[in-house]
């Protein structure tokens, strides 16, 4: 499992050397990688201009690092709604509120 | 004044902010009288300091010995940047992480929802809260089909990130801070790539599982259920001094649900 986007960067930095020109990784025990520590992988590679490849990825591996490719390559397609913002007068209104969640 | 000696049975929701709440008021000598639960329930889940483990074997046998139980303790984890707290955090979350799976019998794109789900919420607190500890739990309910999970730290907060970052000064409230945040907007220099975490997760889990999500930041809390969803002040604004994440997370996934269609 890799899992933090900070010990990812961490590890890259500690172990890569930037003036290489390749690196492969073999991830043959990673079951799962999340999504900022796979975008900390792809920006890290990207800003130093070094050409990276896996070996024994699992398929749902290979999914999350071509989904988050896919959304650095277009614009942020977020969109913002305006939550309501409501206010109770009193802790009971809002244990009635609570409640029926 | 806290009076729980009679509790049975308390979800995380409640008791992990008041762990929390406790631990860091006896650190700052603004709480007497408390050293240890002693009471059967709150004791076997290590309530307040919860369990803290100090290297990778340790994490794991401190957890396996809620194997056979319906939740999984208090924890704690060190939120700091250096090797140190990294390998002990690390260590923490992947027996967390896979321990719960193993109680929830969960397997495939629902063992990626929930590694998902937490690391991304823990990500926050180890880039955003400035603070030393997060704070974790988890309950199990088998009949119901579902399992609560709750994730805290008492840093900085979502308003705080904010300014302190000085690029947003038209967010000068909790509510405006959380309406952002939720909508993934991020206090970091590369904003395109990140943000992602927050408003993914709640869509992820609202949208795509029908769970429900609740944050509480400030003086603010915001709910998303298929029911209704809204940001709510306080009365007489009381705060939560950090940011709080609770999670109502279904055990099986709807058959249309596709974990990439969110991630990406």
């Amino acid at each position: 499992m890799i899992a933090i986007r900070s010990s990812v960067r961490d590890f890259l930095q500690r172990n890569i050397r930037k003036d290489v020109q390749k690196v492969i990784f073999d991830f043959s025990n990673i079951t799962f990688i999340s999504r900022s520590a796979t975008d900390e992988f792809i920006t890290f590679f990207e800003q130093n201009n070094i050409e990276y490849r896996f070996t024994n990825q699992s398929e749902n591996i290979v999914n999350l690092f071509s989904a988050v490719k896919n959304s650095r390559n277009r614009k942020q397609r977020r969109s913002f709604r305006d939550v309501p913002v409501v206010s109770f007068r009193s802790y009971k209104e809002l244990n009635e509120f609570l409640s029926v969640l | 004044m806290f009076d729980l000696p009679s509790l049975d049975f308390v979800h995380p929701f409640l008791i992990l902010p008041v762990a929390a709440l406790i631990v860091n008021a006896m650190k700052t000598g603004n709480f007497f009288g408390f050293e240890k639960c002693k009471t059967g329930y709150l004791e076997k889940l290590a309530f307040p300091s919860g369990v803290l483990s100090k290297g990778k074997i340790e994490s794991g046998e401190l957890l396996d010995q809620y194997r056979t139980k319906t939740y999984l303790p208090v924890c704690s984890f060190p939120s700091k940047l250096d090797l140190e707290a990294k390998e002990v955090r690390d260590s923490l979350l992947e027996s967390f992480n896979g321990l719960l799976a193993y109680k929830l019998k969960l397997k495939g794109v629902m063992r990626s929802v929930l590694s998902y789900l937490i690391t991304e919420a823990i990500d926050n607190i180890i880039e955003h809260a400035q603070c030393e500890k997060g704070w974790l739990m988890a309950q199990y309910y088998p009949k119901k089909g579902y399992f609560d999970l709750c994730i805290c730290d008492l840093g900085i907060g979502l308003l705080q990130s904010y300014l302190r970052s000085r690029k947003y000064p038209e967010i000068t409230t909790h509510e405006k801070a959380i309406n952002e945040a939720i909508h993934g907007k991020s206090t970091k220099n590369i904003p395109e790539n990140r943000g992602f975490g927050l408003s993914t997760s709640r869509t992820m889990l609202v949208d795509g599982l029908s769970g429900k999500y609740f944050m509480f930041s400030g003086d603010s809390f915001y709910v998303w259920t298929d029911m209704t969803e809204q940001i709510t002040q306080t009365p007489h604004n009381v705060e939560f001094p950090g940011t709080m994440i609770s999670m109502r997370i279904p055990q099986t996934i709807p058959s249309e649900f596709n974990f990439y269609d969110f991630v990406g």
